[in-house]
C-alpha cells in the first residue's frame, strides 16, 4: 500500500466523473438520443481510467501490479479519445449525407480508431520501462506512438469542439460547451506534459482541475 | 434556491404553449407535491390554472370560466387541494393494449394511428360490435380533445369498402388491415412509452398530444412562408419542440407536400445538444 496524493486526486476526479455520468444517464434515459449514450460511455469509460489511477496505490510503486494498471488506463486513455472523436464527429457526418464530404467524415472516424488500435497494439507488446516515483506515482517511458496517437487525436477533438463552440448562437448551450472544452483542454494540456516531463505532483493537480472544470460544464442547466 | 424556471403549457383557449415563469423554491416547497400557478395571458385577457410537479413537469390544467382578470400577472397559489389527477374512466395503458397482443406491438399500432391523426387521414376501427368501437373511438377523440373528426366504426365486412387512403384498423384482430402512411414513428412511441410510466397517464400523452399538434402547426406555418435556409436546432426552438423530435416532423410536413429542403440538419449544434 502506497497511496499519495496523487491517487486521492485521481480518486477526486473519479467521483467526480462518475457523478456526471449519472447526470448524463438520467438525461439519456429521458431522450434516448444515442448521441447521448455514446457520450455517457465516453464519460464512464474516462471515470473508470481515473479510478484505475487511484487503485495503484494498492500497490507498491513500479511493481509489476503497477505496470498492469498503468497499460490498462493507457488502453482505455485511447478508446476513451477515439470514442470522442466519434461522438463528435458522428453528428457531423449526417449532416453532410450524400456527399463527398459525409464519405471524408467517415475515413477519419474510421482512421482514428485504426490509430487508436495501432497505439493499442505496441501498447500490448510493451514491457514498460520505470523511471523513477515522483511524489507516490511512478513514470515509466511512455512510448512516442502512443502519446502521438493520444495528443494528435485529443486535439482534433479540442478542434471540434471549439467549432461547436463558435457556431452555437443559443447562449445556454454554447456556455455548457465551452466549459467542457476548456476542462477538457487544460486536462489533455496536463496530461502531455506529465507525460514528457514528468514533474511533480502539481501537474496531476492541474488535470484534476481540468476535469472538475468538465463535470461542471455537464452538470450546469 | 431562487431560480427561475419556465414551464410551457398548452392552453386550449390560445390554441398555444404559453410559457409560465416558476420560481424553483416556491414549487418546491409545496406540500402537497403540486404547485398551483394561475397564468393570465392573452388578448382578451384569460387565465388557467396549472398544475406543475417537482420536476417541473404539468400534471394539470384548468380553465376557470368565472375568472376576473384584475391585471396581468402569474402568481403561486398554495394548494390545499392536494390535487391528484385521476384517471378518466379507463386507463391509457388499457386503451393502448386494445392495439395489439404484446405492448410493444400495441405502442407500434398505436403510433402509427396518431400519425395518421397528424395527418388528417380518415381512421376506421373494425369492431363487430358497434358499442365497443364507439367507446375506443371516444376515448382516442378525447386524447386530442375533441378537436379532430376523423374517426369512424364500421364492421368487418364493410372494409373492402373504405379508401385506400385511410387508415384501417381491427380491434378484433388487432391488426392494421390497410395504412397509407409508412415511416419511422419512434418519436411517438417514446412518447406513449414516457406517458405510461406516469401515474396520471392518459391526461400525460392528452398533453404531449396537444404539443406535438401545436409545434406540427407552427412547423407547417414557417414552412409555408421561409425564403432562406435555417437550421433544425434553430427550428427547434422556434416550435418548442425537442431538436430529436424535428426529422419526425418534416416527415409529415414531406408527405403533406410541404417542401423541407430550407431546413439544415445542425451537426455541431446536435453535440451541444446531445449532453
Ligand atoms: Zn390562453
Amino acid at each position: 500500500m502506497a497511496f499519495a496524493l496523487i491517487h486521492y486526486i485521481s480518486l477526486i476526479s473519479a467521483v467526480a466523473l462518475f457523478i456526471a455520468t449519472a447526470a448524463v444517464g438520467k438525461k439519456y434515459a429521458s431522450n434516448r438520443n444515442p448521441l447521448t449514450l455514446v457520450f455517457v460511455i465516453f464519460i464512464l469509460l474516462f471515470a473508470v481510467s481515473m479510478l484505475l489511477n487511484f487503485s495503484k496505490g494498492f500497490f507498491e510503486p513500479a511493481g509489476i501490479e503497477d505496470a498492469l494498471l498503468s497499460k490498462a488506463g493507457l488502453s482505455l486513455g485511447l478508446i476513451v479519445t477515439a470514442l470522442f472523436s466519434s461522438f463528435l464527429l458522428y453528428p457531423l457526418s449526417v449532416q453532410y449525407r450524400e456527399t463527398t464530404k459525409q464519405k471524408i467524415i467517415l475515413v477519419v472516424m474510421a482512421a482514428m480508431w485504426l490509430l487508436a488500435g495501432y497505439a493499442a497494439f505496441i501498447l500490448g507488446t510493451l514491457e514498460i520501462e520505470f523511471t523513477g516515483v515522483v511524489d507516490g506515482a511512478s513514470n515509466f517511458r511512455m512510448p512516442m506512438a502512443i502519446l502521438g496517437v493520444i495528443i494528435f487525436e485529443s486535439f482534433v477533438n479540442i478542434g471540434i469542439l471549439l467549432l461547436v463552440v463558435l457556431r452555437e448562437k443559443d447562449p445556454t448551450f454554447r456556455t455548457r460547451t465551452l466549459i467542457l472544452l476548456v476542462g477538457y483542454t487544460i486536462f489533455i494540456t496536463a496530461e502531455m506534459i506529465d507525460s514528457i516531463a514528468h514533474l511533480a505532483v502539481i501537474v496531476p493537480l492541474v488535470s484534476m482541475v481540468g476535469l472538475l472544470t468538465m463535470t461542471y460544464g455537464i452538470l450546469r442547466e | 434556491m431562487t431560480e427561475k424556471r419556465t414551464v410551457f403549457a398548452y392552453c386550449k383557449k390560445c390554441q398555444e404553449n404559453i410559457g409560465i415563469d416558476v420560481n424553483e423554491g416556491e414549487v418546491q416547497s409545496q406540500s402537497s407535491g403540486l404547485a398551483t400557478v394561475l397564468s393570465i395571458h392573452g388578448e382578451p385577457e384569460h387565465g388557467i390554472v396549472v398544475y406543475i410537479d417537482k420536476e417541473y413537469r404539468v400534471r394539470g390544467i384548468e380553465y376557470p370560466s368565472q375568472l376576473r382578470v384584475e391585471r396581468k400577472r402569474t402568481t403561486i397559489i398554495e394548494s390545499t387541494v392536494a390535487t391528484s389527477f385521476e384517471e378518466s374512466d379507463i386507463s391509457f395503458g388499457t386503451l393502448i393494449d386494445t392495439f395489439g397482443d404484446k405492448r410493444k406491438n400495441a405502442i407500434r399500432n398505436f403510433s402509427i394511428l396518431i400519425t395518421h391523426v397528424l395527418l388528417s387521414k380518415p381512421i376506421y376501427l373494425v369492431h363487430d360490435d358497434f358499442s365497443i368501437g364507439k367507446a375506443v373511438q371516444g376515448r382516442i377523440e378525447k386524447l386530442f380533445s375533441d378537436q379532430m373528426n376523423l374517426i369512424d366504426v364500421i364492421s368487418h365486412n364493410e372494409i373492402a369498402n373504405m379508401p385506400s387512403d385511410s387508415l384501417v384498423f381491427s380491434l378484433q384482430m388487432k391488426k392494421i388491415m390497410n395504412k397509407c402512411v409508412d415511416c419511422k414513428t419512434k418519436v411517438v412511441e417514446d412518447m406513449i412509452k414516457d406517458s405510461l410510466k406516469e401515474d396520471s397517464s392518459y391526461f400525460r400523452f392528452t398533453y404531449q398530444v396537444s404539443k406535438i399538434l401545436y409545434s406540427y402547426k407552427k412547423l407547417k406555418e414557417i414552412l409555408s412562408e421561409i425564403d432562406e435556409s435555417i437550421l433544425d436546432t434553430e427550428l427547434s426552438r422556434r416550435i418548442m419542440i425537442e431538436v430529436d423530435q424535428i426529422p419526425y416532423l418534416l416527415t409529415l410536413a414531406e408527405l403533406q407536400g410541404f417542401d423541407t429542403s430550407p431546413v439544415d440538419y445542425n451537426g455541431l449544434g446536435r453535440v451541444a445538444r446531445s449532453f
